[in-house]
């Protein structure tokens, strides 16, 4: 650790970097790099620069940007002044950008040369926008907009502004897809988003020797280890390019060359890695921990990847973008997986960290028995401000705990705790169906399937045919390792099922499409459904 | 926009083509249109060409490149090595044209 004295906001944890060790590299991408003087220096000339185009303390700023060195200055920037950064997905189509920045009342936009042509559909139509920045001067038409490029920006003189922003001011929004399909906001202070940085740091005992890559995409809560705990540390930040992440085999090569100390991703990305990122032909021994989060990665991926990284620590991290983080299992070693795989268990949520408590609360927000499915709910320093201009109530929201008197947050996650106190997630509110009545968890199906030996991955989607909620078809999705038909799949599905449980349908697919950040797309694969 | 014409031309891949620079425009051809129209969103408008790279942010994502991978091992007969799944012979359809060629060669 820099200090014995926590900061307090998000911009002190880059001002206190800066004074230990200014000269050492914040951030990187591909062959750019900044170090945390040139980081500080550049965030306070973009702050001035909002400042002078009159954007307002606490005003939202969008940042529509690719994975590149620009998205540290446009984080930390927008923080330096008070003003609250929203990252937006560059996957989203134009006409949904444009509601969202006016539901938002964004007139600001931080973008990148790469995303010009998406921008330039952006202010075709209408659009709330009155200032841009990180185009190119010639490279948009519109008179209505002011336009500064990233050289603009680094050419600016400041005048030294000390940082503006307290700890309860906003400090940045999340969108989240939703189950519904409807982005909802999500509001972090910059005290959820310290403690989240400090609770990181203090977990993974990461110090400012540590190269942390950044993964996700910067819309994504996947990029917090990196952005929020990485400046905290003094550590250096690898921001994967987008070429990268799409090609495993230059990938790995990046992990190796770029000697990543700590790896945290979506377990998709892990699996493309041990799919084809000949990580036999790399040396990764140089990470000490991978970490994924967002979705279950199979025990018996984990144990392909100790293969390749014997020496490095796996740990399986849960937590909704709301909270941040607020719970992780570290994987003992190997004969841990080898135990999950052999009795066809799924890997251990573990227990919450620290500044966080959990409870399993049933339908009646009652508490549940050890051993007893319950949804979960926590209690959290890192845990969201609120949502943004929702209209759903505290109650639906919130669980008031009349014992103790504290709030806490409903993850609509079920899960189950057992007596040594290791939760594990049993599937979603609403991933629990009915069949002719009977109760149906689709995690369990997708978990058994996966299990089948040409099974890469397994996708369960239940299908409302009628009026009756109580009877769901279900349909199964899987892609393969090798050809196998569908036949042999149901044979494996209906000797290791009860019979209400087998699927109606199971398809083979090239692939499961996925969502720009990474997680299955089960709403295509609802429309897959509608449309046959 | 796609260029309907040049669409039509690309339905047979490879076939009947006389002399190296034919074979190359060719299979760009087809590697472009695949693109434009199998994996790129319709209404993204883009006019694909040979040197655009593909592999920034708002041309293929992580699945579609498998599926690009997949299409050019499928019509060019070949199989392609998890070794050779690298930037260098992706990143525009122009360098996986001259990686196909060279694959092609050694086979």
């Amino acid at each position: 650790m820099l200090t014995a004295q926590p900061p307090f906001t998000l911009v002190d944890q880059l001002v206190q970097a800066c004074e230990s060790v200014p000269e050492k590299r914040a951030f990187v991408c591909a062959e750019r790099h900044l170090s945390y003087a040139q980081l500080l220096q550049q965030s306070k000339q973009l702050s001035e620069c909002l400042n002078e185009c009159g954007v307002n303390y606490q005003e939202s700023v969008a940042l529509l940007l690719p994975r590149c060195l620009e998205a540290s200055i446009a984080t930390y920037g927008v923080m330096y002044g008070g003003h609250v950064y929203v990252p937006i997905d560059p996957a989203t189509p134009v006409e949904s950008v444009r509601l969202l920045l006016s539901d938002c009342g964004i007139r600001t936009l931080i973008t990148h040369p790469k995303l010009v042509r998406l921008v330039c559909k952006l202010v075709e139509g209408d659009h709330s926008l009155h200032t841009i920045i990180g185009l190119e001067r010639d490279s948009i038409t519109t008179s209505v907009v002011s336009l500064f490029s990233w050289s603009d920006i680094k050419a600016r003189t400041v005048t030294d502004v000390s940082p503006k922003a307290t700890s309860d001011d906003v400090a940045y929004v999340i969108h989240t897809s939703g189950s519904t399909g409807r982005p909802k906001g999500i509001v972090h202070t910059h005290h959820s988003g310290s403690s989240y940085a400090r609770l990181a740091a203090d977990t993974f005992g990461l110090t400012e020797t540590d190269i942390i890559c950044s993964h996700g995409p910067l819309h994504t809560d996947m990029c917090t280890l990196g952005f929020l705990a990485g400046p905290l540390v003094g550590a250096t930040v690898q921001i994967i390019p987008d070429a990268h992440v799409r090609v495993p085999a230059s990938l790995s090569s990046y992990i190796e060359s770029s000697k990543i100390t700590v790896w945290y991703s979506v377990p998709q990305a892990l699996v493309q890695l041990i799919n084809s990122g000949v990580l036999e032909q790399r040396d990764l021994s140089s990470l000490r921990w991978v970490i994924y989060a967002g979705e279950a990665l199979a025990p018996n991926r984990i144990l392909q990847l100790f293969e390749h990284i014997p020496a490095a620590q796996f740990c399986n991290v849960y937590g909704p973008a709301e909270t941040n983080q607020c719970m992780h299992h570290v994987i003992s070693g190997v004969d841990e997986v080898r135990t999950l795989v052999g009795d066809n268990q799924q890997v251990p949520i573990g227990s919450a960290w620290s500044e966080t408590s959990i409870l399993l609360i049933d339908e009646h927000d009652e508490p549940v028995e050890v051993g007893e499915i319950g949804e979960l709910v926590v209690k959290s320093s890192t845990l969201m401000k609120e949502y943004w201009h929702s209209n759903r109530s505290a109650s639906e929201i919130y669980f008031d705990n009349r014992e103790n008197q504290q709030r806490y947050y409903r993850t609509g996650d079920l899960a189950r705790c057992d007596i040594a106190g290791l939760y594990t997630l049993v599937g979603r509110r609403g991933r629990q169906v009915k069949v002719r009545g009977m109760r149906v968890e689709l995690d369990a199906i997708e978990l058994l399937l996966a299990q089948h030996p040409s099974v890469v991955d397994a996708v369960a989607i239940a299908e409302n045919t009628g009026a009756d909620p109580g009877n769901c078809v279900i349909r199964v999705f899987v892609t393969q390792r090798f050809d196998c038909d569908a036949s042999s799949l149901y044979e494996f599905a209906r000797t290791h099922m009860p019979p209400h449980v087998v699927p109606e349908t199971i398809s083979v697919l090239p692939e499961i499409p996925l969502t720009s950040g990474g997680k299955v797309d089960r709403l295509q694969l609802c429309a897959q459904i509608e449309a046959v | 926009m796609l260029n309907k014409n040049r669409d039509s031309q690309n339905s047979v891949a490879g076939a009947n083509m006389n002399g190296n620079d034919d074979v190359n425009t060719n299979m760009e051809h087809v590697l472009c249109s695949y693109i434009m129209t199998a994996l790129l969103p319709p209404e993204c408008g883009i006019d694909l060409k040979p040197d655009d790279d593909l592999l920034s942010i708002d041309y293929l994502d992580s699945m579609q490149f498998m599926r690009l991978v997949q299409f050019t091992e499928e019509t060019y007969e070949l199989k392609i090595p998890a070794e050779d799944l690298l930037i260098e012979n992706f990143q525009t359809v122009d360098l996986l044209t001259i990686y196909l060629k060279q694959r092609m060669a050694s086979a």
